[in-house]
Formats: structure tokens, sequence, C-alpha cells
């Protein structure tokens, strides 16, 4: 299990090192940088290029502050670093999703400052409450394929999305697997090491990763269960790249359990297959078009995290919700709104843990989680000697 | 000891005219409230809005973005303290924060100091709300509006144009989502577009483009009859008034008494000294307090990007394709295109024929389209210029990210800046 683990935490520790060694072993492979959210990473596949998720960078921001005011969040910023210190020139090119504002403009500082070949802003429509929504997103994904079609020098043919389709699902397939194994054994696979396993699929070639996940799972399936003091928890957030190891491990370390997660690096990834019948373009834009999991990039007045976020943390069991934000995050600051009213509401107990690229008073997060798992604890103990009450008197 | 109080010496020659839009705009509030209580549709929108399309629908519009800076502008602290008690942490979108807040004290939901009269700081509530797109903050803001007020909101959904190819494609596209807004604004008051209306309201918008157009020539002449912050106080007769009779009447008021004072070399600061660019948006909420604060540094701001927001040109708003006009507008403004492409941008030799000495970059905080841009629209005007240029940080409304000590510094130091160039030459 340690080995197959450990290429994908290899990965999680530095993608873009890892990334430059897989470019110097295939140089005759072109690779594609693709914000993952929203972006159906089936069609760069089908032209046989590796899609890269863009991942937010380890290093500290220094050159990215000549070109974007600091008040962005943290994933966009280290984006716009490493395009000022060159660090993106390993890619054939360059595929940013419009879900925010923020990313947009990152792309527009590559076009501007740090050129290189196609470089992209891919951009479907947003509004799903619209007829005319899937209309507008057949051009945006029609010109997306031409773009990469561009790149691969060649045209992407149905077939090649079908089958590229089936390989994700398979993977995707695999991954929910993975998920509910932790959900039904909280504690078998570490949140850290949860997260490496989603990140890797997102950088490495899928059907290599499927290969070494089906030995995962088969390794996980047949572990004894893991017997682990705790609360269960279900973390929400991050809707467009990693959290925070050091927070990850402080919260299971705290005595948090993970059994649930909708984070970016987590079950929002692997949640939606893509239909197999049919036109395959037509069935990647149905896929973005499905409003589960609930986020707030999209609009529709069904398109409600908030409510998704107290079912699912019900369904799995947790007796509170971990929700991790980016810092100058707009999107999840405007979800949290509902969220801390619905939850509250629905007697679903929740803390906020906002956190930056450059991590920052991790004692002060210490004593915020310390404090919400001691009180969930109390409410439970509570409980308890109340039932215990009850049932003597 | 005389009775009458010390005249504080001012260094802003504020053009007087400009107080009659400030007045045109309270008495607008004034009929918007009287109508909601008469039953009549209110709408809120923001971004580079579709207003003249609403207006000519008869709805009341209220520019969401101008509500925000009247509020701070009277200093109503509750519209944010209301945003922070609903879950809004102090980064997000100013903007945002202050309608979210607003909605909350006039439906009840918030207590504020009744001394306040919301009339005069707020607009009433909307029946509709529409959204622009132009950025992610504003389209989450207008579904949080619709859960919140439970009001249906309309979205034109505009893609971001980055090559010359890819935008009479877009203009095509934004011109059928208008076509469907007007049916939904037909819905909205169950009666026919009136496209007559139309024609009237844009050609009304095109003498007053005309009239802004004029102002960027009189502010070419030495000294300037007039400031950037003067022309920004007409803004809302693009942004509230628009299409109403008086805006270019008003306007024209405005022109004339600054060609009255190119007559008699009067300026629009005491002793102009810098001619300065500014680059950004603006402090809305604390605009007369900017521009005694730069006149009094000898500055005259003689121009900025924010001039080319709504409908900047009269060449180009055409009444009778009045659609085609309307999307022009969101798709050439420069924060939803390429530098090259926008006409602030585009149009830089502006910055020439101002004959202007550095820049300033106004980076508004919780502003991610304007800040986001601000870096590479300096850029792409010094170094064509040779122009020294310094960032100062602030806020649209909000006054807890404005340092006035930093400010003050970094604009002394631009100004040491060009002093020593000038010494140089």
């Amino acid at each position: 299990m340690d080995s197959v683990l450990n290429t994908f935490i290899e990965i999680r520790n530095d993608p873009y090192e890892w990334i430059r060694n897989w470019k110097e072993k295939n140089q005759d492979k072109k690779v594609v940088a693709v914000g993952v959210y929203h972006f159906p990473e089936e069609l760069v596949h089908a032209a046989g290029i590796l899609p890269f998720g863009l991942q937010e960078g380890n290093e500290p921001i220094v050159e990215g502050y000549s070109y974007i005011y600091p008040a962005y969040c943290g994933y966009s910023r280290s984006l716009i670093d490493m395009g000022a210190k060159g660090n993106m020139k390993i890619f054939d090119g360059m595929i940013i999703t419009d879900i925010c504002i923020q990313l947009v403009q990152a792309q527009r500082k590559y076009l501007r400052n740090f050129p290189q070949p196609h470089l992209y802003l891919f951009q479907p429509s947003l509004d799903l409450s619209k007829d005319r929504n899937k209309p507008d997103l057949m051009v945006d994904f029609a010109k997306l394929r031409g773009q990469i079609e561009d790149i691969a020098g060649k045209p992407v043919e149905d077939e090649a999305i079908r089958n590229s389709i089936k390989i994700y699902n398979k993977n995707r397939a695999l991954l929910r697997k993975l998920h509910d194994i932790r959900h039904n054994n909280p504690g078998v696979i570490r949140a850290r090491d949860m997260q490496a396993v989603v990140m890797a699929s997102m950088v490495m070639p899928k059907e290599e990763h499927s290969a070494l996940l089906e030995k995962l799972i088969s390794e996980l399936e047949s572990a004894q269960p893991v017997q682990r003091e705790g609360i269960p928890v279900f973390l929400s957030g991050h809707l467009c790249h990693a959290p925070k190891i050091e927070i990850l491990d402080m919260i299971e370390s705290m005595g948090g359990i993970v059994v649930d997660d909708d984070l970016h690096t987590g079950y929002r990834y692997y949640a939606k297959d893509v239909r197999e019948d049919g036109d395959p373009m037509d069935a990647l834009i149905d896929r973005f078009r499905q409003i589960e999991p609930d986020c707030i990039s999209r609009m529709h007045p069904k398109n409600r995290w908030d409510e998704y976020l107290l079912r699912k943390s019900r369904e799995s069991g947790a007796k509170g919700v971990i929700i991790l934000q980016p810092k100058y995050c707009e999107h999840q600051n405007f979800a949290y709104l509902y969220q801390q009213k619905t939850l509250a509401e629905g007697g679903m107990d929740h803390i906020l843990i906002e956190s930056e690229h450059e991590m920052i008073s991790l004692e002060q997060t210490r004593t915020k989680v310390q404090a919400f798992v001691e009180m969930i604890q109390a409410k439970s103990t509570d409980a308890v000697r109340r039932h215990n009450n009850v049932k003597q008197s | 000891m005389s009775n009458n109080p010390e005249k504080v010496e001012r260094y802003h020659n504020r053009v007087a005219a400009t107080k009659a839009i400030g007045e045109a705009v309270e008495a607008y509030y004034e009929k918007c409230w009287d109508d909601a209580e008469k039953g009549e549709l209110t709408a809120w929108g923001e971004g580079i809005a579709y207003f003249p399309l609403i207006r000519a629908a008869g709805v009341n519009y209220i520019f969401a973005d101008a509500m925000s800076a009247r509020m701070g502008a009277k200093k109503f602290p509750y519209a944010k303290l209301a945003a922070a008690d609903f879950g809004f942490l102090d980064e997000s979108c100013s903007y945002a924060r202050f309608h979210i807040g607003a909605s909350r004290i006039l439906k009840g939901d918030f207590p504020y100091d009744k001394s306040f009269d919301l009339r005069k700081i707020m607009a009433p509530l909307p029946n509709v709300y529409f959204n622009t797109d132009c950025c992610s903050a504003g389209n989450t803001w207008g579904d949080l509006l619709q859960r919140y007020l439970d009001i249906p909101t309309y979205t034109v959904y505009t893609r971001r144009v980055f090559n010359r190819d890819e935008w009479d494609p877009e203009m095509n596209h934004v011109t059928e989502q208008l076509k469907e807004m007007v049916t939904f604004i037909e819905k909205m008051t169950g009666k026919p577009y009136n496209w007559d209306k139309l024609r009237e309201v844009m050609l009304i918008l095109q003498q007053s483009a005309a009239m802004r157009q004029r102002m960027r020539e009189l502010l070419k002449i030495k000294p300037a009859p007039l400031t950037y912050f003067d022309v920004l106080s007409t803004f809302s007769s693009f942004t509230i008034l628009h299409g109403m009779p008086e805006a270019p009447k008003l306007l024209e008021g405005v022109i004339k008494e600054c060609e009255d004072r190119v007559a008699k070399g009067i300026g629009g600061i005491k002793k102009e000294k810098y001619r300065i660019y500014w680059i950004g948006a603006m402090y809305w909420s604390r605009l007369g307090f900017m521009a005694e604060k730069m006149a009094k540094m000898g500055i005259t701001v003689v121009g900025g990007t924010y001039d080319y927001m709504f409908y900047p040109f009269p060449e180009e708003i055409d009444p009778d394709k009045p659609l085609e006009a309307l999307a022009y507008a969101p798709i050439s403004c420069g924060y939803t295109t390429d530098n090259d492409l926008a006409p602030e941008m585009s149009d830089w030799r502006i910055c020439k024929d101002l004959d202007i000495d550095g820049i300033i970059v106004w980076e508004a905080h919780t502003c991610r389209l304007q800040s986001g841009t601000n870096h590479d629209r300096a850029d792409y005007i010094s170094s064509r210029l040779g122009v020294p240029v310094t960032y100062v940080t602030g806020d649209f409304v909000d006054d807890a990210f404005f340092n006035e000590a930093q400010f003050d510094t970094r604009v002394q130091g631009l100004l040491e800046v060009i002093d020593a160039r000038r010494r140089g030459k």
C-alpha cells in the first residue's frame, strides 16, 4: 500500500516537479495545463494530450506581486507568480476556466505578461436557468474543442472522446469506491492521503492512475477496520484547489475523523460521470449542467450548496461540518451566508476556517478546531447523560 | 470674536453646475420611493448595465453601485454591519455587502438608528434585479438577492473577448440576449415594449455622451477648467438620470461654466502644478474629500479610465440600432476585453494630449474585477509615455481600506519623482 500511496504523495508534494520529470521521459507527448473545475478533461485526453490539473504552487509569492493586487486568492496569485517566474513554459498550452473573476484575471496576466503558445480561457455559460444555456454551451464547448485541436495539430474525433469518457468514468468510479471505503471505515486513509490520491488523478495519466488505484483499493478492502475515537466531520469548501495538508492534519490530530467531503480535491472531482452513449459533446455538456454537487459558481434557483451540504453531512453521519475557505474567495464567502444559516437551522454544528497561501496563524486555527471538537464532544456527552437520566428515572 | 465662522480655504474650484446634477439625483430617488409606494416597479441592477432598456419600459431603475456610494457618502454604517451579521467577510465585494445589508435593513431584518431617513440613504426594495455579468461577484450577488428577496433576476451573460475575431459573434450573442430581455421585461410590466421610447432614451444618451466628450477636450486645456472629480460627479447623469431629458441639459450647464472659466483663465483647482491620470475606480463615498486633497497638493486629475465606462462615445450610440449599441458597451469595456481592444487603452494617446506628468492607480481592495487590470493598464500607458506611477489602496465605499497617511506618502513620493525629473530636464 505504501509504495502506491507514495507515488500519489510524491505528486501531491510537488506536482510541477513531477510533470517536469514526466515530460523529460515522454518528450514526444504534449501536456496542457487546465483549470480543472468545470473543465472537460476528456477532450484533452481524446486529443492524445495529457491534461495537467493546475495546482497551487508551493513557493512563496514574490514576483507575482508585480502583476497583481494582493487581495486575490492564494491560488490565482500562485498561478500568476509561477507565470512571472517562467515556471509554466513547460506546458504546451494552458486553458484556465472562467469560474470566477480572479481566475479570469490570472489568465489575462498570462496573455499580456507571460505570453506562450496556446493560452486560452474556457468560458462556459454559467447561467443554467436559461433556455439558451445549452445552445450557448454547445458553442463554448465547440470552441474549446477547436482550441484543443489547434494544440494537438489534428482533429479530435468523436470516437476518441467516447473512449476518453469511458477511461475517465472508470477512474471516477474507482475514486468513489475509495470514498466509500473511507466512509465505511473512517481512519483507514488519512485526509492528507485521500487528497494525494485525488490530486494525482488530476495530474498523471488516467490509465496509470486507475491501475495504481485498483491496487490501493484492493489493499484497503482487506485492511482491518480501524478503531478510532473522535468526532465524525464533513469537510466542505475549496472549490478549485487543494486545502493545506497542515490543516487537514490538524483536524485529525484534534480528534476530527473525516467521513465525507465536497472538496475540489475530493468528492466534487469524481461525483459525476459522463453519459457513455449518444453524442459525446452533448454528454460532456449535460454533465456540466448537472447541479449536484451544488456550487455557487453556476446560476440556477435550485443550485443551493447550503441545502446540499446539510443533507450530505447528515447522510454521512457527521456530527459537524468544517468549512475550509481560502482567504479572498468571494464565491465561498457568498455561499457561506446561507450555509451558516441552513446548517444552524438544521442543527448541524459548523466552523469556518480561513486559510492563506502562506500559512499564517496556525495556532489560532488549532484553537478554533480544538474548541469545535470539544464543543461537539460535550454535546454528545450531555446527550448520553440525558439519555441515561431518562432511563434511570 | 467674530460671529462668522472662519472661512475654510478651498483648493478645488468645484464646478458649481454639478450641484444641480446632485439635486436631480436626489429628486429621482424621491420619485422612486413615491412610485414604489404607489405600487410601481423598481429594478436594481449592477455592472455596465443595460439600463436604457429598462428606463424605456417605464420601470424605475436603481444603479446598485451608485446606491452603495450614496450609503457611504451619507455615512450610514448599518448596511455594512447588516452584511457582516449575515456572514460576509470584509474582504468580499463592498458593493455586494452594502446591497445585501441594505436589503436586510429595508426588509426589517436588521436594526438601525431610526434617526437616519432611509429615503435619503438608499432606494426602495426591488421587484426585479438585472445583472450584467461583468464579474463573478456580480453574478452571485444577484443570485443572493433573488433568494433573499424572492424576486426574479435577469442576467445577460457576456463572454470575454480577447481578439477581433471574437468580437462580432459576441455582439450577436449579447444582442440576442437583449431581445430575450425585452420579452422578460414585457412579461414583467404586462405591456408591449416601447421601442419608440428606447430610441428616444438612446438619443438622449447620445447627447449626454457628446457633452462628456466635450469635457474630455476641456481637460486638455492648461490650466484645466475642471477636474476629473467634477467629471465623475456628473456620472449620475448616465448611471441614474440616463435617458431623462434633463440629463444633457444639466451637462450643458457644466460645460458652459467650464467654457466661461477658460475665457477667464480660471482653473479647476487653485494652482495647477501637476497633471495626473487616474487608473481604476474611485473612492466614491468621499469624492469631494479626494478632490480637495488632490487640489491642495497642486494636482489636477485630468482624466481616468473610469471615464470610459457607461457609453462614453456618442458615435457608438446609434438610436436606430439601440440593441447593438447596448451590446457594444460591455463588450468594449476594458474590464471585459483585452487592453488593446478597450477604448480607454487603445485611446491611451489621450494621455499624451492631456500632457500628464504621472499616474495614480487606485486599487479598490474588494474589487477583483478592477484591481486585477490596473497593473497592466498602468504599465501600458507609462511605458508608452515614460511617466511615473504610484499605487494607492482604498475601496469604492468601504472606509476600512483607506489609509490617509499611506495615501499621502505615496502621492507625495510620486510628486517628488515628477519634480526630480523636471529639474533634470
